[in-house]
């Protein structure tokens, strides 16, 4: 899986896609919420097929494998604005959690702040889930409502393929450079189909440095391979940087990078505790929403929701700093996180059974 | 309650004081002119009539020599459109004229932070080939005033953003 996604990540970026940006789920999103014309922002404008893949490859592979079920119900309004928020952290970081990997392995240091960042919001998350967190267990729900995600990402592929006059393609910016569309769908199916049989989350991988012993076996029993996964991640990604000649190491000045390290810190920090209070990063709750779970499938909308707002309200960070809309709304994002967390724990219980099966 | 809620508590307290101070810090800031959404147009050129008249005759100014109005001008023009990259560019191309690579560089580096466009092959405002033709006159300035003095911590900055510069002509997200 890391192979997978470190080589073929950074071979996107070659072929085409924004440097260090070979996947990247809050980006694209943004892009996709551009195409669908939720924001007017003309150089994010691109249906994104990698997003498309993530989905479709889970799908398909769980229908092979049988392991397609419908379940849902376990707050999906809370995991709807939890999506929101997660994009809203993305965003002032400039990049999810893989993206996060990507720059590493290119050289930029100035990321490693977000991965401190994300790491404690990390083991806050896990604080909460430890201490009696949870969200309602989820139950079998009729199998059309876990078709509505990958029907949407079937409507995402027809409209990009046909481009009807309502869809917006970017022209220049970020949202013009792509890889070829083959490239892209081909390397996200494959991603999502392997996502959905490892599990890979980058949360559920850092979660492992803070689960030890009988933790680790009781509450997260993959997470073990998942920092393993994590691990051969950012050093084929490395490689491969270096082969193409795209490591260019530096503190400040990367592509993608924000430079005002507090907010980069904080925003992966909100990005590490929601992911961990909704089971999984964004990366995996597209997978898991391909694979019938219609609560990720909710958290899947809210990002798609945060896509628009970050861009609506000048929210996201950029090479000049984060604005201050950004500030507030990280802000106000650690606080709802709080609140969620706060108001859905069970005092005096440890950890809930739907947590136990693995921190996605 | 036990210990996560009382921490839980303090943290909620201290962000809703941060965000407080945060919004009473916009709400106090001095209102800079704002640019509405509606105000661009695709090419990413302001569409304010008299701006567009101050920016063709500073242009104009500059064919012509006269540096002393010219830079008189662009500087008003850059207090009054501060998320304006054009009279940033102009200020540049005036540094450029006055044989002083260094500072053009500094002021192509706001304009292109203020508006991609100047990096945009795809656009009327493209300004690529005299954004490079500039870096490289720059970093032989830089290079020869670090031979004289290599701690000179001015020109050390200068030569990282010439790097950074080079980076974002490579091309970078959002």
């Amino acid at each position: 899986m890391g192979a997978v996604i470190g080589v073929g990540a950074v071979l996107l970026s070659f072929f085409g896609n924004p440097a260090n940006t070979g996947i990247c789920v809050s980006c694209f999103m943004e892009n996709v919420a551009g195409a669908l014309g939720f924001h007017n922002d003309i150089r994010m404008q691109y249906i994104r097929p990698e997003i498309i893949g993530f989905v479709l490859g889970s799908f398909a592979f769980s229908l092979y494998r049988r392991q397609f079920v419908s379940t849902g119900g376990s707050s999906p309004l809370l995991r709807f604005l939890v999506g929101v928020v997660l994009i809203i952290g993305c965003s002032v970081f400039i990049g999810c959690p893989v993206k996060l990997v990507l720059k590493i392995a290119a050289g930029d240091y100035a990321a490693c702040i977000g991965l401190v960042g994300l790491s404690i919001g990390i083991y806050i998350g896990l604080e909460f889930v430890e201490n009696g967190f949870q969200l309602g267990v989820p139950r079998d729900l009729p199998l059309a409502n876990a078709l509505i995600i990958p029907a949407f990402m079937v409507f995402l592929l027809v409209v990009s393929l046909l481009q009807p006059a309502f869809i917006a393609f970017s022209v220049k910016g970020s949202g013009a450079q792509h890889a070829p569309l083959i490239w892209s769908l081909g390397l996200g199916l494959l991603i999502g189909a392997l996502a959905h049989y490892t599990q890979f989350c980058i949360t559920g991988g850092i979660a492992r440095i803070f689960l030890r012993g009988p933790r680790e076996i009781m509450n997260c029993p993959r997470s073990t391979g998942l920092l393993v996964s994590i691990g051969s991640f950012l050093g084929f990604a490395l490689v491969t940087n270096l082969l193409t000649d795209q490591f260019h190491p530096g503190l400040s000045g990367q592509p993608s990078s924000n430079d005002s390290y507090l907010w980069s810190f904080l925003g992966m920090l909100v990005v590490g505790f929601g992911s961990v209070l909704i089971r999984g990063c964004p990366l995996r709750q597209l997978v898991a929403a391909g694979q019938g779970d219609n609560d990720a499938g909710a958290a899947v909308f809210g990002m798609l929701m945060g896509a628009a707002l970050v861009k609506n309200w000048d929210l996201a960070g950029s090479a000049a700093g984060t604005p201050p809309a950004g500030q507030i709304a990280v802000l106000i994002s650690l606080c709802l996180l709080l609140a969620i967390g706060l108001l859905n724990r069970k005092r005096g219980y440890g950890i809930a059974p739907e947590y136990q099966t693995g921190l996605d | 309650m036990d210990k996560l809620d009382k921490i839980s508590f303090v943290v909620l307290v201290v962000l809703l004081v941060w965000i407080a101070a945060l919004v009473v810090r916009q709400i106090e800031a001095p209102q800079l002119e704002r640019q509405k959404p509606g105000g661009r147009i695709e090419s990413g050129i302001y569409s304010n009539p008299e701006f567009d008249k101050k920016t063709d005759t500073a242009r104009k100014l500059l064919a012509a020599g006269n540096l002393e109005l010219a830079e008189q001008l662009v500087k008003a023009l850059s207090a009054d459109f501060p998320y304006e990259g054009t009279p940033r560019v102009l200020l540049a191309d005036l540094y450029i004229r006055k044989q002083n690579p260094v500072a053009a560089m500094l002021e192509h580096k706001r304009g292109i932070e203020l508006n991609p466009d100047f990096l945009d092959k795809k656009t009327a405002l493209f300004q690529g080939k005299v954004i490079k033709r500039n870096l490289d006159d720059a970093l032989i300035a830089i290079e020869e005033a670090l031979q004289r003095n290599p701690a000179d911590s001015v020109m050390l900055e200068n030569k990282k953003t010439y790097n950074y510069l080079k980076r974002r002509i490579a091309g970078s997200c959002n």
